[in-house]
């Protein structure tokens, strides 16, 4: 399995491009259904408009988030290592196990935490994480599975 | 639905390079076929696949599709096609990593080549290669990102590793790769598009290799 680190690195950056392209179209929309609002077509409003703006830096911080998480668990798995339910462990038991510098780890943690904000009602409010700042931090973390996989 | 529109809504397709220049593999899998299983085991969903010669334009069947709504005619020329549009852009890509790959040496960094898995609407699945280019602690890399923009017939993008920091974007136009670059001194602008550009060069790529190292330490 050569590269496979690599390829779920590129992997995390696509999501980034995808967020970068769907931030261009609804700034486009928002934009255009301000300056005319009978572009809105259905049900729509200028609300949900601004909604989707609002949410969706968000939403692709779940995707990449899950898209790393993806790639964790077949790490472990690739190398026949229990994998944990969670993603707290799972992020822990590979720092672990494959020596990573702890600034890089809670980096990570940080933009697991803001995930946890945006999904779960019960959790602790984290600070907010920018989609380049989290695909960064996934991508350090990323990085050093390549020596191993 | 004509057979084109058919073939690639109905079929996962990849684009494998079979080893000489201009040859590749094609296969086609049908979509969605639920497996069916026969005393436990799973039935084996078919493949079609096909080898291409590029030059020759020629398609060959390992094993020949059968759909009633395209033909193998059809699965020829939209092998074809396929292989014909990776190839230009696998051709395009080969002479930029290959420059690149020479004028780093040259200038001290230590180049490794990575296969990259790419996927596109209108060619399927294919590998390209990247390249990741190291000196010292500083790590740069070279990712092909599509084999068509507006304005531009392929885009090459320029990270600072590992953090996928975006520095340069390389665009090939004008019979050309154009390295589009915004750097310490220039006027800020948008997006890296916007940035100015200049022929990909080994000077050029220097004056990035150089800025992205001070920038990384």
């Amino acid at each position: 399995m050569p590269n496979e680190a690599f390829v779920w690195g590129t992997r995390i950056k696509a999501v980034e491009r995808e967020y970068v392209v769907a931030r261009f179209a609804a700034d486009r929309l928002d934009q255009q259904a301000r300056d005319d609002p009978a572009v809105l077509q259905g049900d729509l409003r200028l609300r949900d408009i601004r909604m989707l703006n609002d949410r969706l830096e968000g939403t692709y911080i779940l995707r990449v988030f899950a898209e790393f998480e993806q790639g964790l668990r077949n790490f472990l798995r690739a190398f026949r290592i229990r994998v944990p339910k969670n993603a707290e462990p799972l992020i822990n038991k590979i720092r672990d196990r494959v020596h990573i510098a702890n600034d890089d780890a809670t980096a990570a943690h940080a933009v697991r935490l803001y995930r946890n904000t945006l999904i779960h009602d019960d959790a602790e409010p984290a600070p907010a994480v920018s989609m380049r700042e989290a695909t960064r931090s996934l991508g350090i973390f990323m990085g050093w599975l390549q020596r191993y996989w | 639905m004509i057979a084109e529109e058919k073939i690639r809504r109905g079929y996962m397709v990849s684009t494998r390079s079979a080893g000489d220049t201009g040859l590749y593999r094609v296969s086609y899998v049908p979509r969605g076929l639920q497996q069916v299983r026969t005393s436990g085991r799973a039935k084996k969903v078919p493949e079609y696949a096909a080898a291409v010669n590029v030059p020759d334009e020629s398609v060959a069947w390992e094993s020949q599709p059968a759909d009633p709504e395209a033909s193998v005619e059809d699965f020829s020329a939209d092998a074809l096609r396929r292989a014909k549009a990776v190839h230009g852009w696998l051709t395009m890509l080969a002479g930029l990593i290959g420059s690149v790959e020479g004028w780093a040496k040259e200038l001290g960094w230590s180049p490794k080549r990575i296969e990259k898995p790419m996927e596109d609407s209108e060619v399927g699945r294919y590998a390209a290669p990247a390249l990741l280019l190291q000196e010292e602690t500083t790590k740069v890399l070279l990712e092909p990102i599509t084999r068509s923009a507006p304005g531009a017939e392929g885009v090459v993008d320029l990270y600072l590793m590992p953090g996928y920091d975006d520095i340069a974007s390389l665009y090939y136009y004008k019979n050309r790769w154009n390295l589009h670059y915004m750097s310490a001194e220039q006027k800020a602008v948008a997006s890296i598009r916007e940035a100015e550009s200049k022929p990909l060069t080994k000077a050029s790529l220097k004056k990035v290799l150089e800025e992205m190292k001070a920038n990384a330490q």
